[in-house]
């Protein structure tokens, strides 16, 4: 008959090993990002208060994004960024353009995520310059606001 | 005994293995800026307010005037004012609001993020109007507030002015308000001859 703990740690082996082949959603390490000026100037989008205008306010920042993806080279891969859910300030808009156009241009609102890399996944790192245009409502954000993004890696 | 507790150690540590950590970048937006405009008289606007114009700046300071006839010195007949203003049409909307010579346009708005605030105007003049060893109080000069095809209490209402710092009202956040003032002299005492001015300081001020 088997040692009982023997047996629980082959099961544990088990598991482990059945998890790292099953498709997975893992989280990415972007640590090596960069962002310039990390601290938006926001602008209204219409220049006055009218009761008919539009009380969003705009702002551009450039994020040069860096993504460890060694873990995953010779796999397959989708990626996506994602937005932190909206906070009492109202839900965030992001939309931005690539430089390199290895990362894919998109939008995306607080608390969705949005596919920025589909393919085979050829080497360490994954690099790319954003230009990201965030826009809030403007009634809202009464005071500075963090917006948080984060990436994560979908494994089939 | 020894093999058991030697291999859940072990069970131990890999069940603590696959913690996945967590990373982000942050970026932090500011809020929208605060903006103000006030206008007494000529300004200066590209589009109107509800267009979604600019507003400009328009560093004029009109006059208000009246020459009184020597026959009539402090006779008690209040004296109309002419100003060399030119604004007749409101910057609200292009509308003709005001008559020229007769009524100095006033209007403005204040925009601060979120919708609740006050902005308060108030006017400061000096306590005379002055010439060489003559004065005239300030508080001879009033103003009664209209504007074309207006029916109600005007955003500024008539008043007379204090000769000192008075407030005239309060503007809700993100709104305009305008009024056209016709000034008069109140002309109720004989003064030397002579050119008299002073200046109205119109200030608009939000927290």
């Amino acid at each position: 008959m088997m040692n009982p703990c023997r047996s629980i740690f082959l099961m544990l082996m088990l598991m482990l090993l059945s998890v790292s082949v099953q498709a997975a959603t893992y989280p990415v390490d972007d640590r090596g990002t960069n962002v310039h000026q990390p601290i938006v100037r926001t602008k209204w989008l219409s220049n006055v208060p009218t009761r008919h205008a539009n009380s969003a306010i705009t702002g551009v920042v450039v994020v040069d994004v860096q993504l460890d993806t060694s873990d995953w080279k010779g796999k397959p891969g989708k990626i996506y960024m994602l937005l932190a859910p909206a906070s009492a300030s109202g839900p965030i808009q992001a939309s931005w353009t690539t430089q390199s156009e290895v990362l894919l241009p998109g939008n995306l609102e607080s608390g969705q995520r949005v596919l920025v890399y589909d393919g085979a996944i050829e080497s360490d790192q994954l690099r790319d310059t954003l230009t990201m245009t965030l826009r809030a409502d403007g009634n809202r954000v009464l005071r500075p606001e963090i917006i948080n993004f984060t990436f994560e890696i979908d494994i089939p | 005994m020894f093999k058991f507790r030697k291999s859940c150690r072990l069970i131990l540590l890999m069940a603590a293995v696959p913690v996945a950590p967590a990373y982000s970048y942050a970026v932090t937006i500011t809020a929208g800026p605060r903006a103000i405009y006030l206008q007494v008289g000529n300004g200066t606007f590209t589009g109107t307010f509800n267009g979604g114009g600019t507003p400009g700046t328009n560093t004029t300071v009109n006059l208000v005037t009246v020459t009184v006839p020597a026959a009539q010195v402090g006779n008690g007949t209040a004296q109309t004012m002419t100003t060399n203003s030119t604004t007749t049409a409101s910057f609200l909307d292009n509308f003709t609001f005001c008559t020229v010579p007769a009524q100095v346009y006033i209007g403005g708005y204040f925009r601060l993020p979120g919708t609740t605030g006050t902005a308060t105007l108030t006017v400061n003049t000096p306590a005379t109007l002055t010439t060489t060893g003559s004065t005239i109080p300030f508080t001879k000069i009033s103003w009664v507030s209209s504007g074309i095809g207006d029916t109600g209490v005007q955003a500024i209402p008539t008043g007379t002015f204090s000769g000192g710092t008075q407030t005239l009202t309060t503007f809700p956040v993100n709104t305009w308000r305008e009024s056209c003032h016709a000034f008069s002299y109140l002309n109720d005492q004989v003064v030397g001859s002579g050119t008299y001015t002073g200046r109205a300081t119109y200030t608009l001020s939000a927290p």
